[in-house]
């Protein structure tokens, strides 16, 4: 849901900014909630904002639209891949008047000050040969000024259905389908809906959804076409059995209904707050129980940044070999300073000894151990061992899950939970342990002091849940105890997966940005790298951010493959000036690991040639301890090009 | 063309306001004073304890209708003298245990009441909270304008109506200093009474006016008051018993009658009766004060006699120590002989016809079609049906086609927009409380899916009270970025649900109402661990295991002691700390279950379709505020309660009923009357539903903007006014027109404005629609529609009639002798139209 995951770093630097120019918290308010904070980014390389439609059916031909900026002379759509042959049709400029009305529209993601560019439309003719795997792709196009940022664009195994050009903006007007529904369209202008009809008998059981959206946050309603008593052209809303039953909000737009009357039915597609551009495209689908089901894509596994930070990640059996695979192998650490407590809390990087039960079992496959009812005092507490992974469910409204576990002094261990079908925000899954004492030593619920303090309340706090928590034990019996953070919510479907295992101390995920994070003062976030458009005679500052989990002491070097003749990776170095941090931290378990700052520069010399396709430049590191070196591990692939310095349209140069 | 429109419409305004709108009189004759017959209240008493005392009221049935009090008129007589006495009054004080008969006769009949003595020889034993508590309730010392009030009166504070006598006595034997947030006393504390010279007890020499006193002499020297008093100083100033340790006290306090009519000289003795802990009952009709609200309707003496000073209708309150009550009063002019069979249809009109024959008020009649539809359009949809639907329903013979109507717009989707509406200004559906905007929209789409699902409304209570998780309801528990303070989110609740306003009690103890700073921060404390996590929006209750470190986080303080506060209900008792999970749930359970709960829905419902609550404001419920039927209101409450909380049930029964589809044309009889429903009230319409009615009336849909900070989207065609939040959507007409910007609950009708008549005049709204291409009237000038026609035709869009024949001569005669263009003049019909008081009001 566009909005809702609050972006802290930029709140954060939106907060300390403005706390200390002590504006009205009505202001700060304002400019602070994430609908409001427009960010501000200069477009200086190709940058796409939209692809219509979103997706095709394999062995068909479409006619894709890019929208963009930058992308005049667009020539080629990049990657190449078997089966997905791409040719660009033509390339235009979006003519002002046209623009007028976008203008209206809803900024689209990226954009900002970039808008006063000219938009372009690039059509390609893409044909998507029957072999093409089913799933998203990431279609970039190429121009003289580079390659441009990915879109996604998804190819399934079902027909796909294209919004027609008739009106449908009323359920009376609306264009007229069949089950299963998948439509591909857009809201087009500000204040558009669009509306589709099918017939529906009575019993059946339909689930809308629409499954993408670009641009704008979707809504979705059904209706009986059939006018009010006071307004005939006026439909009936039907409510979604969500709609009906449940007091939560969905993060995604979707919803079923159990057809009462045979009869038509319209949809309806329209957006949060009547957003609508040439960019707003959607996916609609619309199917009926019982129905063959919809092709589903694969699912991409590779380490990615939800990888360490989310509950989607599986800590099945495998996953103490992927983090061993991020740690430097048998390596030897100095024994441990610290005492029990919270792993991180001290300030001391805590480091696997030889000798301790976490390094022992490190290599130990865990036990699995299935949850059972009751557990909810702990006489019921079920024993486990470590390493165990743990699947159960919170099944009921206020269920606990208490387990027992013994601790030898000084055991580091991790605490890290997936929830496979039920997630964050609805199943926030609250991790415990409590002592024999009864006190409960910590939990996985990480807190920072609110920056958004207007009313200098001292205890406001930004409170959230995480996925994994850390910590050293002084020994003895100890409850483990798994709930949801409210006492309300629980069905069979809050299921979890819960790993107990000793620290292992490696290489967390990896990011790459382009400048530095470090808050300028003036509000400016730095670019996420997805292409590198290297201009001939100019360098690029790369930022790596490497996260030392679980006291991880070594170092990570890195290196860079696949450059293009005349390019060069230098290491680099920065120095920050002071600035106050933006977190303040209070938990005394702090669970954030600390993070390595590593700069890299990209110099395209004046001689270095110009390249006409993108080539794949691999960057990828290696944790080192004690002079021992771990695994080479794979940071990034990203498009690579050197181009001129960019030739701008006339529009392009009157606007900048 | 604006001037020309509003100069235009000027003139043909006046011909609008000289619609009839005639009252219908009604024959009223005065019936002869006969007797029917005689009763004595009560028929049966059990007196106990040495001197103890009963008021007997004898009471006439008269075939006016009324029943008069004529106590002071009877005779009485006791079937065993040596058992007691009998005053002239009707008061009997017991001298021996035993059982007697007490015989009153009048006007020829006689009545005989049974009265039984218990225990006359045994003495009650002292108790500080009835006996002394008592005397300060009774000579007012404790009311809020004097020493019960916030701060006391010149040094010594008493709690009001002796509601915590503890509190009391500590302050009279020990002394203090009160101070509203703290606890610490800041100055000397002096003791009222004086164990050496009781004499000289201020507690006495005050009152007495022996000395100075500001409130005045409240008892002589000598007086019973002062010698309880002085006797209890004199025996060493005790607490004597007490209630908390298992002593007898008052359980509640009952007044008979509970709503009397007297004529322009009538009189009624009133009955107090106090229910004790131990089960017995004691006449306490002359221990307690009595406050007329309205002494140009009656007056009251110490004693309880009521006597009538003018025609009206007014409350008594009553006054015992701990304990608040009240009776109705109505006085009439003349009696009815001739009261007309008026035509009941449900319960409602059982209750509301019954008293009106009681106040020999005739109700209006039933209303005219016309009259009705607009009416239950506007209070069900907030919207006007289009003319051929007013046509329809106006040529229509069906009988029931009022109740088949009723269904039809329950059932539309109009109802789910303007009850949605309704719902949203009540739960504060803004951008201010939900955080966001998308998170407002959730919550609002939670408002409307429940009117849309006819939720049970205990259901959708306990759903935002107790809201928590990623739930669409907890949006509403936010102030800019932080969550709201505890006590003013519980304070909204029970304003909101239970029709309370608690809000004073949160500084210290409610200077009108039973309400004590510890009950107030008792309910506050269940809403003490509420908090976000901030990343994913999920409201939780720390309160009972949030994090390691809750205590200091959570603890809520008694402001005033610095005590920790733990859950309690209004009643005292408190949640356990095993509850502690998930407090509000628990809060909402019994908040959704208790008596206040039904009868502040219906009251809220009530007033909406009314215009005046039974209880107004209908979120002012007080024992100084009674409702002017509360039978009826607790008839509603519980067939609300039976029916599940069901919503549209609720209004269903209100709007069949007949009193609802009364007319709103008043008679000789009910001209005067604003509390009885004795005919229908105009209010004006809600901004956002007079600006959806201009729309609809002119054909010309509102094109409805976002603030800025929302996005640059636009709401789709054909968004109602109603459907837009306030602080999300910019809009001078409902501004000047007083909409809700929903900062707290909606209280009462907008105020007309100089500003609202500017926009009248000069407003777009009400000029550029009425020519706007494609609108109403373009429409039908382009179809080459007569003058008859497009007069006909707004008058049905407009005001859901047609013109009387006087307006249709009058409007057709203008346009003939018309000297600017027809458009023109049309133009300034169609202004006078929407501009008129009978377009701008729900009548």
């Amino acid at each position: 849901m566009k909005g809702h995951g609050v972006t802290l770093s930029a709140d954060s630097r939106w907060g300390v900014y403005l706390s200390t120019l002590c504006v009205s918290s009505i202001l700060l308010f304002l400019l602070t909630c994430p609908v409001f904070a427009v960010e501000k980014k200069e477009v200086s390389e190709p940058t796409l904002s939209s692809i219509f439609p979103l997706g095709g059916q394999r062995g068909t031909t479409v006619e894709v639209e890019f929208r963009g900026k930058l992308i005049a002379g667009a020539y080629a759509v990049w990657p190449k891949s078997d089966g997905l042959v791409a040719a660009v049709k033509n390339v235009e400029e979006v003519k002002e008047s046209a623009r007028q009305d976008e203008m209206k529209a809803a900024v689209p993601p990226g954009e900002g000050e970039g808008r006063k560019l000219p938009d372009y439309r690039v059509l390609v003719q893409l044909d998507i040969g029957p072999s093409v795997p089913v799933g998203v792709h990431r279609l970039r196009l190429v121009s003289p000024a580079g390659v441009s940022n990915p879109m996604e664009f998804r190819v399934v195994d079902h027909p796909v259905v294209i919004e027609g050009d008739g009106p449908h903006q009323t359920a009376l007007e609306s264009q007229p389908a069949d089950l299963p529904i998948v439509i591909h369209g857009r809201l087009a202008k500000p204040g558009e809906v669009d509306y589709y009809s099918f017939p529906a008998s009575e019993g059946q059981q339909l689930s809308l959804k629409i499954v993408r959206t670009q641009g704008f946050e979707g809504r979705l309603a059904l209706y009986q076409p059939k006018g009010s008593w006071l307004d005939p052209s006026r439909p009936r809303r039907l409510l979604l059995d969500e709609d009906r039953y449940f007091d939560l909000m969905r993060p995604k737009t979707e919803g079923t209904y159990r057809v009462v009357q045979t009869g038509r039915y319209a949809v309806e597609v329209s957006s949060l707050f009547g957003a609508g551009s040439p960019h707003a495209a959607y996916e609609l689908q619309v199917v009926a129980e019982g129905e063959p089901p919809l092709s589903k894509e694969e699912s991409e596994r590779h380490w990615s940044a939800a990888q360490g930070s989310s509950f989607d990640r599986k800590v099945g059996a495998d996953w103490m070999g992927v983090l061993q695979s991020r740690a430097a192998e048998e390596a030897e650490q100095p024994p441990s300073s610290s005492g029990p407590g919270p792993a991180v809390a001290a300030g001391t990087a805590p480091s696997a000894e030889e000798d301790s039960m976490g390094a022992r079992n490190a290599l130990s496959e865990p036990i699995y151990l299935s949850e059972t009812e009751p557990n909810d005092m702990t006489d019921e507490a079920l024993p486990i061992s470590v390493p165990t992974v743990i699947e159960g469910a919170i099944g009921r409204p206020g269920d606990i899950d208490i387990f027992r576990f013994q601790a030898e002094p000084g055991q580091r261990l991790a605490f890290e939970i997936e929830t496979p079908e039920a997630k964050p925000p609805h199943f926030n899954p609250r991790i415990s342990v409590i002592d024999s004492q009864d006190h409960e030593l910590f939990t996985n619920l990480y807190r920072r002091r609110s920056l958004y303090n207007n009313n200098s309340d001292e205890q406001v706090y930004f409170k959230s849940v995480r996925p994994k928590v850390i910590y050293s034990f002084k020994g003895g019996e100890y409850f483990l105890q798994v709930r949801d953070v409210t006492s309300r919510y629980g069905n069979p479907r809050y299921t979890y997966r819960l790993l107990v295992r000793p620290q292992i101390p490696h290489v967390g995920e990896v990011s790459l940005e382009k400048g530095s994070s470090h808050f300028d003062g003036g509000g400016k976030a730095p670019d996420r790298i997805d292409r590198i458009n290297l201009v001939r005679g100019q360098a690029m500052k790369l930022t790596i951010y490497t996260p030392h989990e679980e006291g991880f002491t070594g170092d990570v070097s890195f290196s860079v493959t696949g450059l293009t003749p005349g390019v060069e990776a230098l290491a680099a170095a920065e120095v920050n000036d002071e600035k106050a941090p933006t977190e303040i931290p209070v938990d005394p378990e702090l669970i954030l690991p600390k993070t390595q700052e590593t700069t890299i520069v990209l110099l395209a010399g004046d001689e270095a040639p110009l390249t006409r396709m993108p080539s794949t430049m691999r960057l990828q590191c290696r944790p080192i301890v004690n002079g021992k070196p771990g695994s080479t591990l794979l940071v990034r692939d990203l498009p690579l090009m050197v181009v001129e310095k960019p030739l701008r349209t006339k529009g392009e140069t009157a606007a900048l | 063309m604006k001037t020309k429109f509003t100069s235009l419409g000027f003139v043909l305004s006046l011909i609008l306001a000289a619609a009839p709108m005639a009252g219908q009189s009604a024959a009223d004759m005065q019936a002869e004073a006969k007797l029917l017959s005689l009763s004595l209240m009560p028929d049966d008493a059990t007196l106990w304890g040495s001197d103890a005392s009963q008021r007997f009221v004898v009471l006439g049935k008269y075939a006016d209708g009324l029943e008069r009090d004529v106590t002071r008129d009877s005779r009485f007589s006791l079937s065993n003298p040596g058992s007691g006495e009998i005053e002239d009054s009707g008061r009997f004080i017991a001298r021996r245990s035993g059982q007697v008969a007490l015989t009153a006769r009048f006007g020829g009949r006689e009545v005989k009441a049974t009265i039984r003595i218990e225990g006359a020889g045994e003495v009650r034993p002292f108790s500080f909270a009835r006996d002394i508590g008592g005397i300060f309730t009774k000579r007012g010392c404790n009311n809020s304008d004097c020493h019960g009030g916030v701060k006391g009166q010149g040094g010594l504070k008493l709690t009001k109506n002796a509601l915590h006598p503890k509190e009391d006595y500590r302050w009279i034997v020990e002394g203090g200093v009160f101070q509203v947030l703290v606890d610490e006393s800041k100055g000397p504390e002096n003791p009222r009474v004086d164990l050496e010279q009781p004499e000289k007890s201020l507690i006495l020499s005050k009152p007495a006016m022996t000395v100075p006193h500001g409130g005045g002499q409240r008892f002589a020297v000598g007086s019973g008051d002062y010698e309880t008093i002085l006797n209890w100083i004199r025996s060493g100033a005790p607490y004597g018993e007490d209630s908390g340790a298992g002593g007898v006290s008052i359980a509640s306090v009952e007044v008979f009658p509970r709503q009397t009519v007297l004529d322009r000289q009538g009189r009624r003795q009133l009955l107090v009766t106090a229910h004790l802990s131990n089960g017995r009952q004691e006449d306490i009709t002359d221990q307690v004060l009595y406050i007329s609200n309205d002494e140009n309707v009656v007056e009251v003496s110490d004693s309880g006699l009521v006597r009538a000073a003018g025609s009206g209708e007014t409350s008594v309150l009553i006054r015992a120590a701990g304990h608040a009550a009240s009776t109705g009063f109505g006085v009439i002019e003349k009696a009815i002989v001739d009261y007309p069979k008026v035509e009941r249809r449900n319960f409602i009109d059982e209750f509301v016809f019954n008293k009106l024959r009681k106040f020999n008020i005739i109700p209006s009649e039933l209303s005219s079609d016309e009259e009705f539809l607009r009416r239950i359009c506007l209070d069900l949809t907030g919207t006007l049906p289009p003319p051929e639907r007013v046509r329809e329903f106006l040529a229509s013979e069906n009988p029931r086609k009022r109740d088949e109507l009723i269904e039809i717009l329950l059932d539309s989707p109009e109802y789910v927009d303007y009850w949605g509406f309704r719902f949203s200004d009540l739960m504060r559906v803004t951008v201010t409380s939900a955080n966001v905007p998308d998170m407002t929209k959730a919550y609002e789409d939670w408002v409307t899916n429940s009117i849309a699902a006819n939720k049970p409304y205990d259901q959708m209570a306990r759903e935002r009270v107790a809201a928590q998780g990623y739930a669409a309801p907890a949006r509403n528990l936010f102030y800019v970025t932080e969550v709201m303070k505890p006590e003013k989110i519980m304070a909204e609740h029970v304003r909101v649900f239970f029709g309370r306003r608690l809000d004073c009690a949160q500084c210290h103890n409610h200077p009108f109402e039973n309400w004590s700073q510890n009950q107030f921060w008792g309910l506050t404390a269940f809403y003490s661990g509420l908090e976000e996590l901030r990343d994913s929006h999920v409201v939780l209750d720390a309160l009972g295991g949030g994090h390691v470190d809750r205590a200091g986080e959570a603890k809520l303080l008694h402001p005033r002691t610095k005590e920790e506060v733990v859950p309690a209900f209004l009643e005292g008792r408190r949640l356990p700390e095993k509850e502690w999970m998930d407090p509000r749930l628990k809060l909402a359970k019994w908040m959704t279950s208790h008596p206040y709960f039904a009868e502040a829905a219906v009251n809220r419902i009530w007033g909406y379709l009314f215009a005046r609550g039974i209880v107004d404001p209908v979120d002012d419920f007080r024992t100084t505020n009674p409702p002017s039927h509360p039978a009826l209101l607790e008839a509603l409450a519980e067939d609300f309660r039976d029916h599940n909380h069901d919503l549209k049930q609720l209004i269903r029964t209100i709007v069949q009923s007949r009193t609802y589809q009364l007319s709103g044309k008043p008679n000789e009889t009910n001209r005067r009357d604003k509390v009885n429903y004795s005919r229908a009230f105009s209010r004006p319409l809600d901004a956002a539903l007079l600006l959806d009615a201009i729309s609809r009336a002119t054909g010309v849909e509102e094109d409805f903007d976002f603030h800025n900070f929302v996005g640059e989207g636009s709401p789709p065609p054909g968004t109602r006014a109603m459907q837009m939040i306030p602080d999300l959507c910019p809009s001078q007409f409902m501004d000047a027109f007083g909409r809700s910007m929903r900062k707290m609950p909606v209280l009462g009708n907008p105020e007309p404005t100089l500003g609202q008549a500017l926009h009248m005049w000069v407003g777009s709204t009400y000029t550029s629609k009425i020519t706007t291409e494609g609108g109403r009237l373009d429409r039908l000038l382009k179809m080459g529609a007569s003058d008859q026609s497009i007069i006909e035709e707004f008058y049905l869009s407009a005001l859901m009639r047609f013109p009387t024949p006087g307006e249709r001569a009058d409007l057709l005669e203008f346009m003939r002798q018309r000297t600017s263009r027809r458009e023109e003049v049309l133009g300034g019909f169609v202004w006078a139209l929407i501009s008129s008081r009978e377009f701008a009001y729900n009548h």
